[in-house]
């Protein structure tokens, strides 16, 4: 545990009277947020450089280079942003699941603030998957909007990341509040399944899955290869945001028990 | 330009306004709570 005055004010260990899980040890060696700031500092331009040039790769790539669809034309280009932004949206709600069982169970300090950092970009990724899959939507299917299994149970994953959200800074104690929002978090997981199956359980106007199929991708790799290429580029930007938020979030915490201990000095001091 | 390209546009538009505005968001909010952490804990520095 960081021993300077700049120390968190919360352990960074777990609880005196709870037991040691298995595996604790080695977990909370890397949630130490000093030892955390020390490692991500050296990678962070690099991480930015990498996520904005395969982005930008990415983008080239679907919208000059791949070719249009013979029945969607230029349309399928929205593809390329609304797929990554489903698969972020599913698979970022699937980490938060995994940061609020690390925050549960080990009392892990950097999951609890992760996860804080995590739920208004993961909103934001659902909004956009919404967004995008509606602007898709009206010259496809000749409607904005349409109340179907996968639809809906997308706009229900939106509310979950957005309850999350504020749930989280609805406390004055933050650590109720990742309490609270940790076991919305895992309520919500049961949303997942449902909306990667919605297409397959119900018959929905949304088409069944087509990349993530077990048999093979249903697409021609001119098509495949640019969306992984933004896929990935999203997910870099995805990771490298959250990840640039919780560094802040961490050292917002220590300027908070600096200014805290600053002014209990100067009140002794009078 | 066709409504293809209008509906193309706009959402490529929005996700480069929202991704972009939460990437530069998240650069400043980091560098600004450097500064205030150097400000308060020079040693800080040397950790």
């Amino acid at each position: 545990m960081d021993a300077s005055p700049s120390a968190p004010t919360r352990p960074t260990g777990p609880r005196q009277d709870a037991p040691a899980a298995p595996g604790s040890r080695s977990l909370h060696r890397f949630a130490n947020p000093g030892r955390f700031l020390r490692l991500t500092d050296a990678w962070m331009p690099w991480l930015w450089a990498l996520a904005i040039g395969v982005t930008a790769a990415g983008a080239y790539w679907a919208l000059v280079v791949s070719p249009t669809d013979w029945q969607q034309g230029e349309t399928v280009r929205i593809m390329y942003v609304h797929v990554p932004m489903a698969w972020l949206a599913m698979g970022g709600y699937t980490g938060l699941a995994i940061l609020s069982i690390m925050s549960l169970i080990w009392r892990h300090p950097l999951a609890d603030l992760t996860a804080r950092e995590l739920s208004p970009v993961g909103a934001a990724a659902t909004a956009l998957c919404l967004a995008t899959g509606s602007l898709w939507g009206k010259p496809m299917w000749g409607t904005w909007w349409v109340w179907d299994a996968r639809l809906t149970s997308v706009l229900v994953l939106f509310f979950l990341w957005l309850g999350h959200a504020a749930l989280v800074r609805a406390f004055d104690d933050t650590e109720r509040g990742a309490r609270a929002g940790a076991i919305l978090a895992l309520v919500g997981i049961v949303n997942i399944p449902i909306v990667k199956f919605s297409v397959d359980w119900w018959n929905t106007l949304h088409q069944p899955a087509s990349v993530t199929r077990l048999d093979s991708p249903g697409m021609h790799v001119d098509m495949l290869y640019p969306l992984l290429t933004c896929a990935l580029g999203f997910t870099l930007l995805f990771a490298v945001t959250v990840l640039a938020r919780t560094r802040a979030a961490v050292m917002e915490r220590r300027v908070r028990a600096l200014e805290t201990a600053r002014a209990r000095r100067l009140d002794a001091s009078q | 330009m066709t409504t293809h390209w209008l509906h193309v546009s706009l959402s490529w538009g929005i996700t480069a306004l929202v991704f972009g505005g939460l990437a530069v968001g998240a650069f400043l909010r980091q560098r600004a709570a450097a500064a205030r952490l150097k400000q308060l804990d020079p040693r800080g520095e040397r950790a």
